[in-house]
């Protein structure tokens, strides 16, 4: 069960926004779509949502072939990334509108709108305009909006784009435990690896139209399937002949045992703070590379390791760290 | 944080001064002083001549008929101007910029000019054998030509910020085309289709250049109440005019005012 995709394909005129996508989203969990702006991945929820149809392929929903279902009739929630509400309607009236759809009695109507605002957290702001609301708060109106008609799933179009950074963060928390208790299976899109590694049961990566790879967080983070993968979900460097994440670079002081043999020395070129983190470049005094070698540390270790702007230091991978041959870049 | 919860004070500086003076001083010699002038002049020769002239029988004829033709021309500009401004901002068709340019003719030609056009399509010598010279539903065409553009004009640029978001929201949810249109989509436009119409009545109240040519002037039959107060003033009876023109702007002004407070309802708390 869940939603089977199966030979998916969509073009606007001579771009390809999507080819030949399969793909299979397990029942109950919380699936990350993740690529860069204009890889497919709002296409591909659009169609299983059925705003779009697909040029080619078909779409099963528990078992059910939707590809030509028209939105209205596929009990399907939809979460906007710009909250779509309904300005001249009260939260409430906003929540209860798919439920009055359905003709359910008022009594019912009154019943499960009150679960639902209290299920997002909203139970005082149910007369409010959606205009008094902030846009977190609003966001779980919409939330809520989307869940009032049961759907067998909830397809979420990049929920939390249109909010600042830290109520993002509390957002992403706040659906991670609420995916817990409601277990409806979600399909979300992002472009933000942070966001789909930390909220995500499974991740999807899309690019150019193509699924790159599918795997847990952990799959995707640690075992990269191609490059792209590698380069999009996390930040990478050269160092020689391979490239690593910039934290899985062993940096000591020059004169210190260096832990890894074939150390190369080089200065620190460059010294950039950001909060507890520490981002620094090395050049390298053998030109095996055009680039400096970017190196992650917390502010902490940089201090443990004495090390400082401007002077002379040796680095490597880490022995445990995921390399890739740096050959095609 | 929200205004509305402040005190109300004044805001102005002294640019904003200079610049409320000049509003007001050009305001009061254009509108203002010339439409107090015009009340004063009715009540010249009082309040029985005023009455009496309303209740003339070719004057209330008149005034009716022009009120009617223009409710009847609002109420058709806002299901039609409505239905071309979707049009316009929905569909993508060939010719969609011409369109887009002819819609404004009527604003553009001078309405002398567009009792003419119509009439040579509506009137004797019209090729589909329609011919209105002479009936009540000239005034009611003449109104409907030279208002087409107000409710089309108030209604693109609202739509064109209207986001498909929230249409597509109400579908998923199960909303038919027609429920989304009623219950999301019509809200949202309701108060640029109640400006368009403000405008549109009153417009057509006011209207003369076509009725003059088109209707043929018949009294009691196609005589429109601007014409009406042509015939009083050519006959040098100023407060007979007068009180037909105060009339006028007595009901253009409540017109506006239902129109206002129509949407104000609709639209109590949205953004």
């Amino acid at each position: 069960m869940g939603i089977e995709i199966s030979g998916l394909s969509k073009h606007y005129g001579d771009f390809a926004a999507l080819e030949d996508i399969t793909l299979s989203v397990p029942s109950g969990g919380l699936t990350a779509l993740l690529g860069p702006s204009g890889s497919g991945k709002t296409t591909l929820l659009r169609i299983l949502g059925g705003q779009e149809t697909p040029d080619a392929g078909t779409v099963h929903i528990d078992g059910r072939d939707v590809t030509r279902v028209p939105a209205q009739q596929r009990n399907i929630g939809f979460v906007f990334q710009h909250y779509a509400a309904f300005k001249h309607m009260s939260v409430a009236k906003n929540v209860a509108f798919g439920l009055e759809i359905r003709k359910l009695p008022k009594e019912r109507i009154r019943q499960r709108v009150e679960e639902l605002l209290q299920l997002v957290q909203l139970a005082q702001h149910g007369h409010r305009m959606p205009s008094q609301l902030s846009g977190g708060q609003r966001q779980r109106m919409a939330l809520a909006r989307a869940l009032a008609i049961d759907p067998s799933v909830l397809l979420l179009d990049e929920p939390f784009g249109a909010l600042d950074a830290k109520v993002r963060k509390e957002l992403r928390d706040w659906l991670r435990r609420l995916h817990d208790d409601v277990h409806v299976t979600s399909v979300f899109v992002t472009h933000d690896q942070e966001e789909a590694l930390e909220v995500a049961d499974t991740i999807v990566v899309v690019n150019e139209g193509r699924i790159e790879q599918v795997g847990t967080p952990d799959e995707i983070y640690d075992h990269p399937a191609t490059d792209f993968v590698f380069h999009f979900i996390g930040e990478a460097t050269r160092l020689g002949e391979v490239l690593l994440r910039p934290h899985d670079v062993l940096i000591t002081a020059e004169g210190e045992q260096h832990p890894v043999s074939t150390a190369r020395a080089g200065t620190i070129s460059r010294w950039n703070r950001v909060g507890f983190e520490i981002r620094l470049e090395v050049t390298l005094d053998e030109a095996v590379q055009q680039g400096p070698v970017h190196v992650q540390l917390t502010r902490t270790e940089a201090q443990g390791l004495g090390i400082g702007p401007g002077d002379r230091v040796q680095v490597a991978p880490h022995p445990s760290a995921e390399l890739r041959p740096a050959g095609s870049h | 944080m929200r205004a509305s919860t402040l005190k109300p004070h004044s805001t102005l500086t002294r640019p904003a001064s200079v610049a409320l003076g000049v509003s007001v001083l050009w305001f009061s010699l254009l509108v203002l002083l010339p439409l107090a002038l015009v009340v004063v002049a009715s009540a010249e020769d009082g309040w029985a001549v005023f009455w009496g002239t309303l209740t003339n029988t070719q004057t209330a004829n008149a005034i009716q008929l022009t009120l009617t033709a223009a409710a009847a021309a609002t109420a058709v500009n806002m299901v039609i101007g409505t239905l071309i401004a979707w049009v316009l901002v929905r569909d993508r068709f060939p010719g969609k910029r011409l369109v887009e340019l002819l819609i404004d003719i009527p604003f553009a030609l001078p309405s002398l000019v567009a009792g003419l056009v119509l009439l040579s399509l509506y009137g004797p010598n019209s090729p589909l054998g329609i011919n209105v010279l002479g009936t009540p539903y000239s005034v009611f065409l003449a109104v409907l030509f030279v208002t087409l553009p107000f409710v089309v004009r108030t209604v693109e640029p609202v739509l064109i910020e209207l986001d498909t978001d929230v249409e597509q929201a109400a579908e998923s949810l199960g909303a038919s085309r027609v429920t989304t249109f009623r219950r999301v989509v019509l809200p949202a436009l309701t108060p640029a289709i109640a400006a368009g119409a403000t405008l549109s009545f009153a417009r057509g109240v006011g209207e003369f250049g076509a009725l003059t040519l088109l209707t043929g002037n018949r009294p009691n039959v196609s005589e429109g109440a601007p014409i009406r107060i042509q015939s009083y003033l050519e006959t040098d009876n100023t407060a007979a005019a007068a009180a037909v023109a105060v009339f006028l702007l007595l009901v253009a002004l409540t017109a506006i005012g239902v129109f206002d407070v129509l949407s104000r309802k609709v639209t109590r708390h949205a953004d």
